[in-house]
């Protein structure tokens, strides 16, 4: 039994190459921090198919279906654009307000979006947590995953929106991948925290709603970042929102209010959010069949 | 052959009762933020006040060899289904260690994520990933899984439109075609007519020949008795016997 005998500990539970291969599980009570990533490494199919699921599930039995991602930012933009942009006249840098929000919307509601599904992932899924075992990071990440074929639709109305006012955005747009990139980090930093908090305190469960809403008005979504005083800037960007949402504009639009030390600070809050999250994440994730 | 495949080492699991009662399973807000300032860690980590802890498992000792069949038996809130938890991972240990040679697939309940809207063929390669398996291996036994639940004709349709027997067969079959050495097995034999108790039973005595480890927990006494050579009795949280099935069956009984 000497050949092909190796040591893995807690981390692992299947050997999804070879099942002949002999590999050795201890269960310990303390969990290892390295097997985490294997972990889910290895159980990233899973991943894929509760992505799958959780997208498939949104418009299943849906008239109109995947519609609903056009239809959804449109039809709330336009009813911004009625309220803040003709009524209110809330100044837009210049732009034309629709684009200006449509923009504006499209950053905010993929965040927001990731955070609420994931965030409300871990209890939704709770039937699955107490019968199986499998890294429970794979829930709320899923749950994110299908965020970003959102963002993927609503950026073709962007930009369809674009071609219709004859603007042609620079080359700023290429920055737009990295905005996008650090919306996920901050997102998925924030969601590992809601999830697992709402595992043990379902008042997370009532209080998202005013949270996303609260977070909404720190962020430039229907206003302007222009109309936040500059030497309060600095602080308003350690919201990862505030800085990306505004990033969008100032890829797509060219707005001017992002400067360097906002995407510094927007950077390090995002990345603070995700290494805390996941160390949060993966203090309290053993007991959730417990709790849940 | 007769190679440890399972190896418990004093293994005991607390849960504490401030968990374990229901009315404070979650506690409001307010009540915490009375206490948060105490210990802001341990309020993060879901730990209010101190609480009693109470013992579900305590120095739980045993090995198993590679091929056997072991029953596990006891009354309600002896620990077999806690013990099943810990092994099959739901669920960590507060102390002990367990050693598990190769990969293990626990029905601890057949159905875990089956959802009822979407098809049979998406249901079964949602609940094989669930179980760990991936979409190659997936692929690979698909055809099994369909022939063995016999649901071919109504692959497309949403399981909610399914009868529960078909539901059942389908589920079992996902779980029963999870390759793997290390076989945990919880009541899934409760559910189900006659005639899908005796194929349940068949698929695990096919694995035992098969030289899979079959870890069997059941409050069936004739299923164990016909299943397991060797039976484990648990009470209140230890085992009180551990021979041969006859020997421990006596003892639950008598």
């Amino acid at each position: 039994m000497g050949k092909g005998y190796f040591k893995i500990k807690s981390g692992d539970k299947f050997m999804s190459e070879q099942v002949t291969t002999e590999a050795e599980i201890v269960i310990e009570p303390q969990l290892r921090v390295e097997h985490i990533f294997r972990d889910i490494w290895r159980f990233r199919d899973l991943l894929w198919i509760l992505a799958e699921r959780d997208v498939r599930l949104r418009y299943k039995q849906t008239v109109i279906g995947v519609a609903w991602i056009v239809l959804q930012p449109l039809l709330a933009s336009l009813i911004f654009a009625l309220i803040f942009g003709v009524f209110a006249r809330i100044p837009s840098d210049g732009q034309p307000y629709l684009l200006f929000v449509l923009c504006g919307m499209t950053a905010w509601n993929f965040f927001s979006s990731i955070l609420q599904r994931a965030g409300n992932s871990l209890v939704g899924n709770g039937f699955l947590i107490t019968k199986v075992y499998f890294p429970r990071a794979i829930i709320p990440l899923a749950a994110g995953l299908g965020s970003l074929v959102d963002l993927i639709v609503s950026l073709t109305v962007v930009f369809g929106a674009l071609t219709l006012y004859h603007i042609c955005p620079g080359w700023r747009v290429l920055a737009l991948p990295l905005f996008c990139i650090m919306l996920i980090v901050a997102a998925v930093g924030a969601s590992l925290w809601l999830s697992a908090l709402m595992v043990y305190y379902r008042d997370f469960m009532h209080a998202m709603p005013f949270i996303l809403q609260i977070w909404m008005y720190i962020t430039p979504v229907v206003y302007a970042a222009s109309l936040v005083p500059a030497e309060w800037i600095i602080y308003f960007s350690l919201n990862p929102a505030f800085v990306f949402v505004e990033g969008f504009r100032w890829a797509i639009l060219g707005s001017n209010v992002l400067t360097w030390p906002m995407v510094m600070v927007g950077t390090a809050s995002s990345i603070f959010l995700l290494v805390s999250g996941v160390i949060y994440f993966y203090s309290v994730e053993r007991n959730f069949a417990d709790v849940v | 052959m007769s190679e440890t495949v399972i190896s418990v080492k004093e293994v005991g699991k607390a849960y504490s009762m401030a968990v374990t009662r229901g009315a404070t399973l979650h506690r409001t807000l307010t009540e915490e933020l009375a206490l948060m300032p105490r210990n802001l860690w341990s309020w993060l980590k879901g730990r209010g006040a101190p609480c009693e802890t109470f013992w579900a498992l305590k120095g739980v000792s045993f090995e198993v060899k590679r091929g056997e069949v072991v029953g596990v038996i006891g009354s309600n809130g002896s620990g077999k289904s806690t013990l099943l938890k810990i092994l099959s991972r739901i669920t960590p240990p507060t102390t002990g260690e367990i050693r598990l040679r190769g990969r293990v697939a626990s029905l601890l309940e057949v159905g875990a994520g089956f959802h009822p809207e979407l098809s049979g063929r998406e249901n079964i390669f949602l609940n094989g990933a669930i179980l760990g398996m991936t979409r190659q291996e997936i692929r690979r036994n698909f055809d099994a899984i369909v022939a063995f639940a016999e649901i071919a004709k109504f692959l497309e349709a949403p399981v909610k439109h399914y009868s529960s027997g078909m539901y059942m067969r389908l589920a079992f079959s996902v779980a029963a075609h999870l390759e793997s050495e290390i076989l945990l097995v919880d009541e899934v034999l409760a559910v189900g007519d006659a005639q899908f108790q005796k194929k349940c039973l068949g698929k695990m005595g096919e694995a035992s020949r098969a030289g899979k480890t079959v870890l069997f927990v059941s409050h069936d006494i004739n299923a164990v008795r016909q299943m397991c050579r060797r039976t484990i009795l648990l009470a209140q949280g230890v085992i009180v016997k551990d021979d041969l099935s006859e020997e421990t069956i006596k003892c639950y009984l008598g």
